[in-house]
């Protein structure tokens, strides 16, 4: 509240700048070409119903069914991993956690399968992301358990178990392939699933992962100050008034949730949680009040930056965005790694 | 008026090994109270019973009367303030951002501390002598620094009592006894404080009142001795419970304890 405060209007004027030229960019981007007028015109009809005649129906279909969804999903997928980082960073009081590290994100990748595998998916849009929610509850639990006895987290046990429930949800998810092999469909489903990124995605995506991460970032906005108190520890958080048990299963849920949608929608698309808070935190100070809004844009906007680095650049092969996202991410995190070391003298 | 903080009856296991058992307490308004024991006596485990940080089995504590147990964890933070053993801090806040969540119990979710609020901290920093620290990243300050830091933290909070766990373990002579002074100065205006001490000397010199904790005849855990300085620091104490001998000589009226050996069994 006192440190960077001059800059804080600045810095989040930066960011909804680059949130919302980076959306413009997407949106004029892509194999075909489309002028930027027209464009306009195509929105302008979407939302104000006015009819008009200049409009190719093909166009329309491009830019309002396969971009502006594409676009959406990006943004709100990368703000809900970079929330759930930044929640779990604050929660754990360890920069390094994060949905992939702690192995959330494969949790809720073998709840997804599962719900592929027993044909759930099937009946409803909403049982890729319920089975998601289950699994990724499943493993944070699993892991926070482990890891967190009376608030105090080492960071060897905090990665431990994170790779160990990680290993375990990658292997079911392979077991589960290997057993549906037997039934193509089912099988190309899984393998198409587990492909993940933006490519495909619909409204009916957004329809799942929007009302998720707008009800969740503004649940967490009431959870700013625990957040901030939860850093100094259990003990401290409870002496000036926390309700610390109530407000980290709260919060466990919420990351959950959304860890859930974004992963259900786009698979499991790792570092983002970790990075986006990180360099977040070194420019505006710990305080989630600016932290929280910060994550939301700053996640959108490095999602959506991947996605367009490789449509730009690698258009015609098929690189998974997570490659994107981990060829970044992981560096930072053997740097973080190395870093904490030093500090501490050892893990 | 009901004491600021008691406990009736409490009893408490620790994985299912009964550990305390019927304890009895009452502090008064203004009472500096050290919880002296042996290393793993459980000083720390009466306190965080005595905060509801730990659950007991039977019995309660009472806040004015008043059942911690059914009352929200915002109301006891306005009764109960806490310093902690130790502080580890892995993000930076600064010592007055931390010195400003004392008023957290006082705000809403989405509310700012307001003028009242602002005056509480900086006269918490005056007090503990911080005020030159207030932009400093608490993480860069040194052990001492950062404990009366926390302690502001506590005073901002306005409770009428404060819980301390061995707040100059860490610390060097001087701030030690600073520290106590500190505390010394609070209870003196009416604040009551139960400090979890281990240097036997100091808790004479500055308490009220000593509550020795440690295993009895019937090897449950409980309260060995409570009262003054004098009456609880006595030989057969010394001995039983923290296996030394001592000379014991008043001084200025306080127990002083010199050439302390320890007896090998």
């Amino acid at each position: 509240m006192f440190n960077n405060s001059r800059f804080i209007p600045l810095i989040f004027i930066a960011l909804m700048t680059l949130f919302f030229a980076l959306a413009i960019s997407a949106l004029l981007k892509g194999p075909t070409e489309i002028a930027g007028a027209q464009i306009w015109d195509i929105l302008k009809q979407a939302v104000f119903n006015t009819d008009n005649a200049s409009i190719i129906d093909w166009q329309s279909n491009i830019i309002l069914d396969i971009r502006l969804p594409r676009i959406i999903i990006a943004l709100f997928a990368g703000a809900s991993l970079a929330l759930c980082g930044l929640v779990m960073q604050g929660m754990f009081r360890n920069p390094l956690a994060s949905p992939s590290v702690l192995g959330v994100s494969s949790g809720a990748s073998l709840g997804a399968v599962i719900a592929i595998y027993l044909g759930a998916s099937l009946i409803s849009a909403w049982a890729i992301p319920l089975f998601a929610f289950i699994g990724a509850g499943i493993s944070l639990s699993i892991v926070y358990r482990i890891a967190s006895s009376r608030g105090q987290t080492s960071v060897a046990t905090l990665l431990l178990s994170g790779v160990a429930v990680s290993a375990l949800n990658v292997a079911a998810v392979s077991l589960l392939l290997a057993i549906s092999l037997s039934n193509w469909d089912v099988a190309r489903m899984i393998i198409y699933w587990t492909m993940g990124g933006l490519d495909g995605r619909t409204w009916d995506h957004v329809y799942i992962i929007l009302p998720i991460v707008v009800t969740g970032f503004i649940a967490l906005l009431f959870y700013s100050k625990q957040l901030d108190l939860l850093l100094l520890g259990e003990q401290h958080a409870l002496s000036v008034g926390v309700d610390v048990r109530r407000t980290r299963r709260n919060l466990l849920v919420i990351s959950t949730a959304m860890v859930g949608a974004s992963v259900s929608v786009v698979g499991g698309i790792g570092f983002i949680g970790l990075v986006v808070p990180h360099i977040l935190r070194l420019i505006l100070g710990p305080s989630h009040r600016y932290l929280l809004p910060a994550s939301l844009l700053g996640g959108g906007i490095a999602l959506l930056s991947a996605d367009l680095f490789l449509t730009t650049f690698f258009s015609d092969q098929a690189i998974p965005l997570g490659v994107v996202t981990a060829a970044l991410g992981a560096p930072f995190f053997l740097f973080l790694l190395v870093k904490q070391r030093f500090a501490s003298g050892n893990l | 008026m009901s004491a600021p903080l008691s406990c009736e009856n409490l009893t408490f296991s620790f994985d299912k090994k009964p550990m305390f058992n019927n304890i009895n307490l009452t502090f008064k308004e203004g009472e500096f109270v050290g919880l002296i024991g042996a290393n793993g006596a459980g000083k720390s485990t009466l306190l965080q019973l005595l905060l509801g940080l730990l659950k007991a089995k039977s019995g309660e504590v009472l806040l004015h009367g008043d059942s911690i147990s059914k009352l929200k964890r915002r109301e006891i933070a306005k009764q109960l303030a806490f310093v902690p053993q130790s502080i580890e801090l892995p993000y930076a806040f600064t010592a007055q951002q931390l010195v400003a969540m004392g008023r957290n119990p006082y705000l809403g979710a989405f509310e700012l501390e307001g003028e009242a609020d602002k005056k509480l901290i900086d006269k918490a920093m005056r007090q503990t002598d911080i005020s030159h620290l207030q932009h400093r990243l608490v993480n860069t300050l040194s052990g001492g620094e950062k404990q009366r830091v926390i302690i502001a933290r506590a005073l901002a909070q306005q409770s009428p009592t404060i819980l301390l766990d061995e707040p100059i373990a860490s610390l060097d002579i001087c701030h030690q006894l600073e520290t106590m002074q500190l505390i010394q100065t609070l209870t003196e205006a009416g604040k009551t404080a139960i400090t979890a001490l281990h240097d036997l000397n100091l808790a004479a010199r500055y308490c009220d009142r000593l509550i020795l904790i440690g295993k009895q005849e019937n090897g449950m855990t409980g309260i060995i001795s409570d009262g003054t300085p004098e009456q609880v620091l006595t030989d057969e104490n010394l001995k039983k419970q923290f296996s030394i001998q001592a000379k014991i000589d008043l001084q200025n009226e306080k127990v002083v304890l010199s050439n302390i050996l320890p007896i090998s069994s």
